[in-house]
């Protein structure tokens, strides 16, 4: 008897589309549920306000540095069910929970990788991205010391989605995980099946 | 924000995709069974291509080499040695086993040797030195070959680059003789230390290989004939010939000994040999090598040579003395020249005295007689001028060689004189003292009387100063006229400035009243305007 593996998440969806629309319907909701409390947790992290006035909406804005927006971020924090592409290393998840948009992923992420900001060097030192080239050469350190700590999960540090799922201690990640053995064992249990005979 | 998106987000049940890497491995796997495949198609194809280029040169190899040994014979057959022929080929076969020289350098040096020589023997002896030198030199068996062949008959002139240590003057003083010895003395084994060096085993491979392409040209040769059974169109079938030798490797494969089977089949034990018209090398196998039979003939034949060369020998020096003769003449024939010949003819006509001794002058001039010349110079001179001055005169000439030379002299003589100058005492210069200025006897005001208009120059001895030619300004007479009814550019007489009378101004009212009316109807903005008191106009 002719057998087919199913190589990586991609496989796995698609024979469940073909084969098994319901257990891949049974597995989006499955996991949804999982997945809707953390993004739920990390809207509630988002302040309010502005944490820097500077920083807050403006009517006019000619700078490249998106200002702060509450709904923008909130609207930014969403959950995928769907299988993702493929990274440049290869791999794709069958769910995540993202923070999609700019302001957001700055808040999040402000002093993850430089913790007292980039390293000052002035505006006539190149264009490089990877330094500050603010006037105030403290510019970065006061950004990242007027947000709030960030936080460290398995998954990364971050003040929003990251801080959110460390505070999940893992349901989640529980729940989706159990949803895809769940459904996998299912799919190969009916493909194991032997098709009976019509009446 | 792609990019941001991933490292802002947390990814579950994470997973890596191998799906497109097997693809692609399969892919890679697949491209390099076909690489393999086009690799194998390609050498095979290009093994066949370079047996056909292989042919091709080895028929080019042939044929040069037969092209030599034809050349070689023929020279030999015009010399009068025909018989030798067969000889000369199993020497220059031996000569190449044993030397490793290249039977196609051989037979041009022999030839040219042969050829300039007339005798095998010394030909042969040349050779060897040829070959010793050439491989001590470095210089080419050719050039060495043709070098000794002029050496032969007594230019030395080529022999200077091999460094015999000998001046020009002794290089072309030695016979050939002392020349061989001596080359032959610093050149002796020079042959066989090449070929113990790695440069001369490549040789000798490259030896062997070409032997091998001659071989084989003369193989394809065969085969090509072979195919229609006739001495043409053997290269129009070579082509196709080839093709079918390229065929046949892809039909048999590498093997090494299908190949050198097929290459051996019209070889000497090859299954085709009784059909290949060549002699192996091409070069026409000796059947009768033996020549100490023709030692008659070839002594013969040098004999001749020899006459040949002695004749030519003489008609060369014959040719040399009447080159020298002729030049002799030509010397000689200088004795009537021209002038003289002119001059001799005036001394027979009919000439004055005087003509004739100035005509006596330029001959004995002409032929440096310096006695008759100064006879006849005082002769021609006492007659002109009989109270003998003209020719005291001309004696007493300066050197012709420095005109300038009695200028010395004089010079000498001036400086003499003008330091002997005496120049007469200057006069006492006797200064008096100038006349006591009187002070004018009104200086407050200046001489001019208040309330009177009249000015009355002070009383003063100081003379007055003079106006140098000044005129005292004069407005009657500096003004131009300036009427301008006058005919002169704006009044002024031409040549005549500040030399007419006063300049009368008459100004028409009425007419400049006309011309502001006609220019402010002109319309123009300016002259309108001027109503409103925005332009004068």
């Amino acid at each position: 008897m002719p057998t087919v593996e199913l190589r990586g998440n991609s496989d796995l969806r698609k024979a469940l589309r073909s084969f098994a629309p319901d257990l891949e319907k049974n597995l989006r909701q499955e996991m949804a549920t999982g997945l809707k409390p953390v993004v739920r947790a990390a809207r509630g992290f988002v302040p309010a306000s502005s944490p820097m006035s500077g920083w807050a909406a403006r009517s006019f804005n000619q700078g490249k540095f998106p200002t702060y927006s509450t709904s923008t971020i909130i609207r930014g924090i969403t959950y995928s069910t769907s299988v993702s592409k493929k990274n440049k290393k290869g791999f794709n998840s069958m769910a995540r929970i993202m923070n999609k948009s700019a302001v957001g992923a700055i808040y999040e992420t402000a002093g993850r990788k430089n913790p007292q900001g980039q390293i000052w060097v002035g505006k006539r030192a190149g264009d490089s991205k990877r330094v500050s080239h603010s006037n105030n050469p403290t510019a970065g350190a006061t950004f990242i010391g007027n947000l709030v700590p960030l936080t460290s999960s398995i998954q990364g540090q971050g003040r929003l989605i990251y801080r959110a799922w460390a505070e999940d201690k893992g349901r989640a990640h529980g729940i989706v995980m159990r949803a895809i053995d769940k459904t996998k064992a299912e799919f190969y249990s009916r493909a194991a099946t032997p098709l009976s005979k019509a009446a | 924000m792609a990019t941001q998106n991933e490292n802002v987000s947390i990814n579950i049940g994470s997973n890596f995709d191998s799906k497109g890497f097997k693809q692609a491995e399969t892919a890679a796997d697949k491209l390099n069974r076909t690489v393999k495949n086009l690799a194998t198609t390609i050498g095979i194809a290009y093994g066949a291509t370079a047996v056909a280029n292989f042919g091709k040169q080895s028929v080019k190899a042939f044929l040069k080499d037969e092209e030599a040994a034809t050349k070689l014979a023929n020279a030999v057959k015009n010399l009068g040695i025909e018989f030798a022929n067969p000889y000369i080929a199993d020497y220059i076969t031996k000569l190449e086993k044993t030397s490793k020289v290249a039977d196609d350098q051989l037979r041009p040096a022999f030839q040219a040797l042969l050829q300039q020589t007339g005798s095998l023997s010394a030909s042969q002896s040349i050779l060897n030195t040829a070959i010793e030198t050439s491989r001590g030199s470095g210089v080419d068996l050719a050039t060495v070959a043709n070098d000794l062949a002029q050496a032969y008959v007594g230019n030395n002139k080529g022999l200077k680059k091999y460094y015999l240590g000998l001046t020009t003057a002794q290089i072309k003083a030695k016979s050939f003789t002392d020349i061989q010895k001596i080359m032959n003395d610093q050149f002796a084994g020079s042959n066989t230390a090449y070929l113990n060096t790695y440069s001369g085993q490549v040789g000798v491979l490259s030896l062997a290989w070409q032997n091998f392409q001659e071989k084989v040209g003369g193989t394809l040769l065969t085969l090509a004939s072979f195919g229609d059974g006739s001495d043409g169109h053997k290269l129009n079938l070579l082509a196709a010939t080839l093709d079918k030798i390229g065929s046949g490797i892809q039909l048999i494969g590498k093997g090494k000994e299908a190949l050198f089977g097929l290459f051996d089949v019209t070889g000497k034990n090859g299954i085709l040999s009784k059909f290949n018209p060549y002699p192996q090398g091409g070069t026409g196998k000796p059947k009768d090598t033996n020549i100490s039979k023709y030692d008659a003939l070839l002594k013969k034949a040098e004999d001749d040579r020899k006459k040949n060369q002695a004749a030519i020998l003489k008609s060369q020096k014959e040719a040399t003395a009447e080159l020298k003769r002729q030049a002799a003449l030509k010397k000689d024939a200088g004795i009537f020249d021209m002038q003289q010949i002119q001059l001799i003819a005036a001394l027979k006509g009919k000439l004055s005295e005087d003509d004739r001794k100035r005509v006596e002058l330029q001959l004995a001039l002409l032929n440096e007689n310096v006695t008759a010349a100064d006879s006849l110079t005082k002769q021609i001179l006492m007659a002109q001028d009989a109270t003998g001055n003209l020719y005291k005169y001309f004696m007493q000439t300066p050197d012709a060689k420095n005109p300038f030379a009695y200028l010395d002299k004089w010079i000498a003589d001036f400086q003499t004189k003008l330091n002997a100058l005496q120049f007469p005492a200057a006069p006492a210069v006797v200064i008096t003292p100038p006349v006591a200025i009187i002070p004018p006897t009104n200086p407050g005001n200046g001489g001019f009387t208040p309330g009177t208009g009249t000015y009355a120059p002070p009383a003063t001895n100081v003379p007055p100063f003079s106006s140098g030619g000044f005129t005292p300004y004069s407005s009657s007479s500096v003004i131009p006229d300036m009427a301008a009814s006058s005919s002169n550019y704006g009044g002024y007489a031409a040549g005549q400035y500040g030399q007419n009378g006063a300049v009368v101004v008459q100004i028409d009212g009425k007419t400049i009243a006309t011309a502001n009316q006609s220019q402010s109807l002109s319309g123009i903005p300016s002259n309108v305007s001027r109503v409103n008191g925005m332009f004068t106009g």
